[in-house]
């Protein structure tokens, strides 16, 4: 059985009908029996029902052609305003997009580039090893070649 | 032809209009400065609009935002009740004009009874949670659509309601009980 606390909690929900099945019909369940919580429903749904149909009173019609007159004259500066608006909202988003783009730059970047240079001289070892070995297997066709060579034992020298 | 057609929507619908704005602000004189501002942008906009859409809740986004960037510039709009009478541009005194609501007389009288203590619930309301009421009760908006309206969460929305109408019942139960159950007598 569902507690009043749950059936107050749920109440604006089950009012609008927002609730599934299961809880909607739990919450019916309850109403039959407390007296407390239908008063509390019922209340809800008269507010809800009043603030639906009662009309406060209306303006005048003069007000309507004055509001109207005035929505054309001031028309084109509201434009120029919301053309504003637009423009220092694009505005803002480059400004964030730049400055996620230079944290991206400055902080993650230098990050990732030690671990790639990190991983890079693993794999410069690997492919110098592998090439070293693969020409010292193969006859010095050209210069070009023994230039190789010569870096593969510098750079290896330097590692 | 886009100023007659706009001209044409805001006549059409402009109980619907009018009550949003008097609602939110809870004066005709706030009402009518908040509706004028939200026509100038609406209209300035109307090219936006794809006709054929719900316009009242179109203005009503637009209203939404005036409304929330006026509460945050300036302090609550005033309570005015509606037995006052408020000056006309000649300078002289006229009481409100009341639409026909079309209802059988013993309910027209139970609305007209709960107008003002209505009235005065809401505008005793924070204005955020002011704002949620009017769009989902008055405008009879959707939770998403006046989560849209508003720029908030819709969970934000289904919470504000939530605590808008308990707040709404403590003010105005004892004169909803009252007036049901003079009409019960």
């Amino acid at each position: 059985m569902m507690r009043c606390e749950r059936v107050e909690e749920l109440s604006s929900d089950y009012v609008d009908g927002r609730l599934a099945a299961r809880p909607a019909g739990e919450v019916e369940a309850h109403l039959r029996t407390c007296s407390d919580c239908r008063s509390l429903v019922g209340d809800i749904q008269q507010i809800k029902a009043l603030l639906a149909r009662t009309a406060p009173p209306t303006a005048e019609p003069e007000f309507w052609n004055r509001a109207l007159a005035r929505a054309r004259a001031a028309a084109p500066a509201a434009r120029q305003r919301l053309n504003l608006q637009a423009l220092l909202q694009w505005q803002r988003g480059a400004a964030w997009a730049t400055a996620t783009a230079s944290l991206a730059v400055g902080v993650l970047f230098p990050v990732r580039f030690q671990e790639w240079q990190r991983a890079g001289a693993k794999n410069t070892q690997h492919v110098i090893g592998w090439h070293a070995g693969y020409c010292s297997r193969q006859p010095l066709a050209d210069q070009g070649q023994m230039q190789m060579l010569a870096m593969h034992a510098h750079l290896a020298s330097e590692e | 032809v886009a100023a007659e057609a706009f001209e044409a929507l805001v006549r059409q619908n402009r109980d619907q209009l009018y009550r949003g704005a008097y609602r939110l602000t809870g004066n005709h004189e706030d009402a009518q400065d908040l509706l004028q501002e939200a026509l100038v942008e609406a209209y300035a906009a109307f090219g936006r609009f794809q006709m054929g859409t719900h316009f009242t809740r179109w203005v009503m986004r637009i209203m939404t935002r005036t409304f929330i960037d006026r509460t945050r510039r300036r302090p609550p709009f005033a309570v005015q009740s509606l037995d006052e009478a408020r000056p006309t541009a000649e300078g002289e005194r006229s009481g409100f004009d009341v639409p026909d609501t079309r209802l059988d007389p013993e309910a027209e009288m139970v609305q007209e009874m709960l107008e003002e203590p209505l009235q005065e619930a809401l505008t005793a309301l924070p204005a955020e949670f002011r704002l949620a009421i009017v769009l989902c009760d008055v405008q009879g908006m959707s939770y998403e659509e006046a989560a849209r309206a508003a720029r908030c969460p819709v969970g934000t929305i289904r919470s504000r309601l939530h605590r808008a109408r308990a707040m709404m019942r403590r003010t105005l139960g004892p004169s909803l009980r009252a007036v049901y159950e003079r009409g019960e007598g």
